[in-house]
């Protein structure tokens, strides 16, 4: 090409004799006996070859051709099938006719599936709207603005507007439809196509693995996956909490799992066997043993790791004080507080005593059992149980001991007693208490006894002991009284909660419409929310509410609102007006009735009357005692209280009424049977529950009372259609206004549902 | 009938510098038929036009949209919670609802914003400082109104068939007086033309307009007449007898009636029937008043209780301890809020209508009140004899003194409120006297629901629609809402009826065979028949099972066409 595109230019520069240049030429293409034209190559992605590429090629050597060559020796011969065998894979063998139908089955309904899918959300609005009119509008007549224009009348002004400031013709520029070059196109598609090598790759890996037989090689994946496992969840519980909380949960399942199956617990058939021989074999035993600590090791439960700070005391007594804490409490908080002041005293006291041991035991290695007696106080701040044993060395001691634990007992109050050996194990500031007051105690006994022994203890050493000890006493002192308190706390709660819980629920009853007038004499604090939020407040309202209860217990039917303070109105009645006889009688009359049913007893009566009401209303007890079933029965005999008790049926005591302690009104409870026909009986298709059909009938409809407009709504007919003209079945324009109908589909069937749509097209087709 | 003309003014003047100040005169009386505006269907419709123009300004733009509507109005049309769409089953079940639910909270919007047009005030008269109301005179009052205004106070002397009874209809329109001694009159009091007057030559102890003003019902010596307009008589109720006091519910198309004996009976009068009858055991029943909140008949009895009535039971719904002595007087106010009651132990006492558990205000006053009535905006009049006293927010709070005070030189029977007007119609024993109270009526009315400038067209299509919406007289109860609920108890018994159906187990049977002769039964064939027969048993009643639970679904389907074939369209107020 480059050639003949110099020859042009030569041919253009300057005129040369052709024949010359010709010759010229030829010597040239003699040169190298190549040929010029080259082999050609695209540059362009095209379908069509171009016949003029089409250019005999002999250079290439063809595999075949060389072959042929090749004798007939068994060596030679060898080589010849090695070249010639295909690496191609053969052609599968075509499906079987049933086997083949299904496929086109499947890809028939997948297509059409799909085709209909497009649909879905225009029928689906459609199906929601609450009316819809025929025909339906011509989508694109509505859009193009331009059609309207030509009929609407502009005013004057609007014109003169217009000419003012002309319209301003948008330009459109046009963008480009395709969004991604032909170089990136390539390259996309040869990532996809690596993708999908990969994918192939980790599939026939899958297979492969999924084929292996091995036992061993499974058990050891397992237990990778298993380690991987806890190892992420390690990672997870620094990083995300709540990542890692799922992934215990995973974990947790795989170990109740264990749990619950049978695997590696030595009941199946193969340990039985096992066992048998595992009497002679101790290697068996060892396999035996192994499957059991297998399941163990499975079955263990993980914990979430503390951090360093929290890893010393995690004891159970620091959770309860946690559940029992209370922010707003002052008691609890400052206990805290105390507990650690106390806890660093003691440390403090211990290392002193430490020290003062280590003198003694250089100087008085000799009266070692004296001493135990003295030295129990040591002993005793190290540990409970180690100062026990010390003591029982000393039997004499034993009982004093017993006697000052049981004082101790007294002393931190009854609740204590209950479970003292509990509370020294569980709770390490109470531990320190104890001992300290057995320090304290021990102290007495030593001023009491052993004076004499005391004698050999540094003065300055026995100021500072009861400076320390006076200060202690008084702290502890401090943590008593929290601590009492709390006991006390605890109690209350016990006591109280279960009845707040059973009945003091404040009953939840239907609002009235309209109830404005409403002033409740009772104080129905319903405080549901702040029932947790602090023990301390929550005892009182208990309490309110109690009493609350109790005075609601106590219906009185002669208790009466107070009614309010009379106002007394001076009607001045004129004199003016004269009075006949007759009228002057009648109002004396009046007067001497109005005395006269002062002292009256017309309010007791009507007490009567409704206690009467009520007593007809209540449920009776039933009596079922059979007299001589069991028992003697006769004229004079009398059926035992035991028995009669035994036999009646019991009701509830009191129904609650409406008109409870209102003494002057009086409710006729009788259901009113003839309403009952026209009340609805059962809860109708599309509702739930009775609330919601009840909210659904509340609103009146008519036009006297919601107003004209919503009433044209509500009462619009499902399907209206225009007279006159052809409603078609919808095409495919439709679908292109899709906004609208996407939202209220997505809103029908959120992502998570499609499934079941399709299922349901499914059992259609 | 002489309707004499309004008495010339006195001569005294009122001075300039009276301290009562009558404020602004077109104010103090609210009829002034011009200025009246009448929610048409068509002023709502140009109202929306223009709120639904706003609304379509868009956010973000300058113009602002539209008003916001205060929430205690809002309230006021506020119907409760409305359904949630958890609790519906069917996506285009809930869409629906969505929809039903935007467009009832519209509703509720759009009707506390067209509460704006509600432009009319009620009147009333203030007074200065060292001042007092009750000073004024009927006469200063009349003065001072306008023409139309001063028109609506007149007098009626009759003389000689006292004393005199007064009803208005609903709308205030017209006015019904009856004697004791037969004289009877019905007549649109405004403009004072007479519709009939006649006399039915017996006592009359009551009257009654019935749903329109077309016809009434007179509580004569002996039975209950229907009358109308024209004074012809269209019905006697002999059913109906001595009867005392009369009472007309609108809603539900019933006359009450309480006779003498105590004994309580509702009329349907959309097709005249007695539907429910009561014994009260309270011996000549002098107080009857309805609620018109709940269509309760409330009577006071000489113990001094009120008692509580519907057609539905035979005992009183409810029973309230009021006074300790004889109840002489009690009435509610229109709105079914306050019942005020007043006992020979010279007490008014004023309670909550609906929850009826609280006295709200007692009052003690100089005398045993015999009448006592509300205006619809809550003014009580109470009087005994010549006494008329007019008291104002004396329900929910305390009153000190009275607002109006009359004085009449004959005995007070009966008197009413006039709907709509500012007009209390007083019934006394030589005539009748209209006595002007600024600001008794309410000012705005809904033409839809009573209009006091009906024409007869408007009535006929009235009557029609209020037959319509005529509420069965089973509906009645203490709570008017009770109508909206699911009978629970009735829907969980059915249920349990639907469960115990699939535990019921087939009969068993004891099979005998006969004795056949020797060699013709045999042990095998006896036993076979035996499982034949007992097989049928068990067929049959599986069969009839199944019936029964097919029945039920089926029932109510036949129910349905046969309501349909069967019954024409007035078959649903029987």
């Amino acid at each position: 090409m480059d050639s003949d595109v110099s020859k042009d230019s030569y041919n253009s520069d300057s005129d040369i004799d052709e024949k010359t240049h010709s010759k010229l030429l030829e010597n040239v293409l003699n040169l190298s006996k190549k040929k010029l034209v080259k082999k050609p190559t695209r540059t362009e992605a095209t379908s069509t070859v171009s016949e003029f590429d089409l250019v005999k090629s002999s250079g290439n050597v063809r595999l075949l051709e060389l072959a042929k060559g090749l004798g007939k020796s068994k060596g030679e011969a060898k080589l010849a099938k090695r070249l010639f065998k295909s690496t191609a894979e053969t052609i599968r063998k075509p499906a079987e006719k049933i086997e083949a139908d299904r496929s086109h089955r499947r890809v028939a309904y997948k297509s059409t599936q799909q085709a209909l899918d497009k649909w879905d959300p225009i029928v689906t609005s459609m199906r929601a709207a609450p009316t819809l009119s025929f025909p339906l509008i011509d989508q694109n007549l509505e859009k193009d603005e331009s059609k309207l224009e030509c009929w609407r009348l502009k005013s004057e002004l609007q014109q003169k507007l217009e000419e003012v400031d002309p319209k301003i013709e948008e330009i459109h520029v046009e963008t480009n439809s395709f969004p991604l070059t032909l170089q990136e196109m390539l390259e996309k598609r040869q990532e996809a196509a690596k993708m999908r090598v990969k994918m192939g790759y980790e599939l026939a890996k899958a297979k492969r693995l999924k084929k292996i037989k091995s036992k061993t090689y499974h058990r050891i994946q397992k237990r990778d996956k298993i380690k991987q496992q806890l190892k992420e969840f390690e990672l997870l519980q620094k990083t995300d909490s709540e990542a890692a909380l799922a992934k215990l949960e995973e974990i947790e399942k795989v170990r109740a799992l264990e749990r619950v199956s049978l695997r590696h617990k030595n009941t199946g058939a193969w340990a039985k066997n096992k066992q048998i021989r595992a009497k002679y074999n101790t290697d068996i035993r060892k396999v035996l043993a192994n499957q059991l600590s297998l399941s163990k090791e499975l079955t263990q439960k993980i914990k979430p790791k503390y951090d360093s700070d929290d890893e010393e005391a995690p004891t159970q007594q620091t959770q309860v004080n946690q559940i029992n804490k209370d922010p707003s409490n002052p008691w609890t908080n400052s206990n805290l507080n105390i507990s650690k002041e106390v806890h660093d005293f003691v440390s403090g006291y211990r290392k002193y005593w430490e020290e003062k041991n280590k003198m003694e035991k250089g100087e008085e290695e000799n009266s070692k059992i004296k001493r135990i007696t003295d030295c129990s106080t040591p002993m005793v701040v190290e540990s409970v149980p180690e100062n026990v044993e010390t003591l029982k060395e000393t039997p004499s001691m034993e009982c004093e001991l017993h006697d000052f634990v049981k004082d101790e007992r007294l002393g931190s109050g009854d609740k204590v007693a209950n479970k003292p050996s509990k509370s020294q194990k569980i709770t390490e500031w109470k531990v320190e208490k104890v001992q300290v007051n057995k320090r304290k105690e021990t102290k007495k006994i030593e001023n009491k006894d052993f004076k004499v022994a005391d004698v050999r203890l540094d003065q300055k050493l026995a100021m500072h002991d009861q400076k320390l000890q006076n200060l202690f006493r008084e702290k502890m002192a401090k943590i008593m009284k929290s601590w009492n308190f709390k006991v006390a706390e605890s109690e209350e709660k016990e006591v109280v909660r279960p009845s707040g819980n059973m009945n003091l629920r404040p009953v939840v009853t239907k609002p009235d419409l309209d109830e404005e007038l409403l002033e409740t004499a009772g104080n129905d604090s319903d405080d549901d929310d702040n029932e947790n939020s602090d023990p301390l407040k929550n005892v009182n309202v208990l309490k309110t509410l109690q009493t609350a209860e109790e005075a609601r217990e106590e219906i009185d039917p002669k208790k009466f609102i107070a009614p309010p303070k009379t106002v007394y109105l001076t009607a001045d009645v004129p004199n003016l007006v004269t009075f006949n006889e007759e009228q002057a009688l009648e109002e004396n009359d009046n007067q001497v009735f109005a005395e006269a049913f002062e002292d009256d007893d017309v309010t007791n009566e009507f007490a009567k009357e409704k206690a009467e009401e009520i007593e007809k209303f209540n449920p009776k007890a039933v009596d079922l005692t059979l007299p001589g079933w069991g028992s003697w029965g006769g004229k004079n005999l009398e059926v035992p209280k035991k028995k009669r008790d035994k036999f009646t049926m019991k009701v509830p005591e009191k129904l609650k009424r409406r008109d409870d302690n209102i003494g002057h009104l009086i409710i006729n409870e009788t259901p009113n049977l003839k309403l009952r026909q026209h009340l609805v009986t059962e809860v109708p298709k599309p509702f739930k529950s009775v609330k919601d059909f009840e909210s659904s009938i509340r609103q009146p409809l008519s036009n006297s009372f919601v107003p004209e407009t919503v009433f044209r709504k509500l009462s619009a007919p499902k399907v209206t259609t225009k007279m006159g003209t052809i409603i078609k079945p919808m095409d495919e324009d439709v679908l292109l206004l899709k906004e609208k109908r996407a939202k209220i589909f997505e809103r029908s069937f959120p992502a998570k549902d499609t499934r079941k749509v399709h299922k349901r097209r499914k059992s259609k087709i | 009938m002489e309707i004499p003309e309004p008495k010339p003014k006195t001569k005294r003047e009122i001075r300039k510098d009276n301290n009562v100040k009558i404020r602004q005169v077109n104010e103090v009386l609210t009829y002034n038929v011009n200025q009246k505006k009448v929610l048409s269907r068509y002023h709502k419709k140009q109202l929306l036009k223009k709120t639904n123009a706003a609304k379509r300004v868009k956010k973000g733009s300058k113009i602002p949209g539209r008003a916001p509507v205060p929430k205690g109005v809002v309230k006021k049309y506020d119907k409760g919670d409305g359904v949630s769409t958890r609790g519906i089953t069917g996506i285009y079940q809930k869409e629906k609802w969505k929809n039903k639910e935007n467009q009832f909270k519209k509703a509720t919007e759009q009707s506390a914003r067209v509460e704006i047009l509600l432009s009319e005030k009620g009147g009333g008269i203030e007074a200065d400082e060292g001042e007092k109301t009750k000073d004024i005179k009927q006469i200063d009052i009349v003065k001072n109104v306008d023409v139309a205004s001063a028109a609506k106070s007149f007098e009626l002397h009759l003389n000689e068939f006292g004393p005199y009874q007064v009803k208005y209809t609903r709308n205030g329109k017209h006015m019904l007086l009856a004697g004791k001694l037969g004289h009877m009159a019905s007549f649109n009091w405004f403009t004072k033309k007479l519709a009939c007057e006649i006399n039915v030559m017996e006592s009359i102890h009551d009257i009654c307009y019935l749903h329109v003003d077309t016809m009434f019902a007179c509580a004569q010596k002996k039975y209950l007449h229907i009358y109308d307009n024209t004074g012809t008589e269209l019905h006697c109720l002999r059913k109906i007898s001595n009867i005392n006091k009369l009472e007309f519910l609108p809603y539900h198309f019933l006359l009450a009636a309480g006779s003498d004996f105590g004994k309580l009976q509702w009329l349907d009068v959309s097709v005249g029937e007695v539907v429910g009858s009561v014994l009260t055991k309270q011996h000549g029943l002098s107080t009857m008043v309805q609620n018109p909140y709940n269509a309760v008949l409330c009577t006071g009895s000489t113990k001094g209780d009120v008692a509580m009535w519907t057609p539905n039971c035979q005992e009183p719904v409810a029973k309230l301890f009021c006074h300790k002595s004889p109840v002489t007087a009690m009435d509610i106010d229109p709105s079914g809020l306050y019942m005020a009651t007043a006992g020979s132990d010279f007490k008014v006492k004023i309670w909550d209508a609906r929850n009826l558990e609280k006295t709200l205000q007692v009052y003690k006053i100089p005398y045993a009140a015999s009448n006592v009535s509300f205006s619809q905006t809550g003014l009580m009049a109470v009087s005994n004899r010549q006494n008329l006293d007019i008291y104002r927010d004396c329900c929910a709070t305390a009153t000190r003194d009275q607002y109006l005070v009359h004085r009449f030189k004959q005995t007070i029977t009966n008197m009413k409120f006039c709907p709509f007007e500012d007009v209390l119609g007083v019934g006394t024993q030589k005539g009748f006297t209209s006595l002007l109270i600024p600001g008794a009526g309410e000012a705005n009315f809904d033409a839809l629901e009573l209009n006091p400038y009906q024409y007869t067209s408007q009535r006929k299509e009235g009557e029609v629609k209020a037959l319509l919406e005529k509420i069965p007289y089973e509906m009645i109860s203490l709570n008017p809402s009770v109508i909206t609920e699911v009978d629970v108890p009735t829907m969980k018994e059915q249920i349990e009826m639907k469960q115990k159906l699939h535990f019921i187990k087939p009969p068993q049977i004891d099979y005998k065979p006969r004795n056949k002769a020797k060699g013709k039964g045999g042990s095998v064939n006896n036993a076979r028949n035996k499982k034949i027969a007992q097989e049928k048993v068990k067929k049959d009643f599986y069969q009839k099972l199944s019936e029964l639970e097919e029945g039920e679904k089926s029932n109510e389907e036949t129910k349905k066409s046969n309501v349909k074939a069967n019954n024409p369209i007035l078959q649903r107020f029987l």
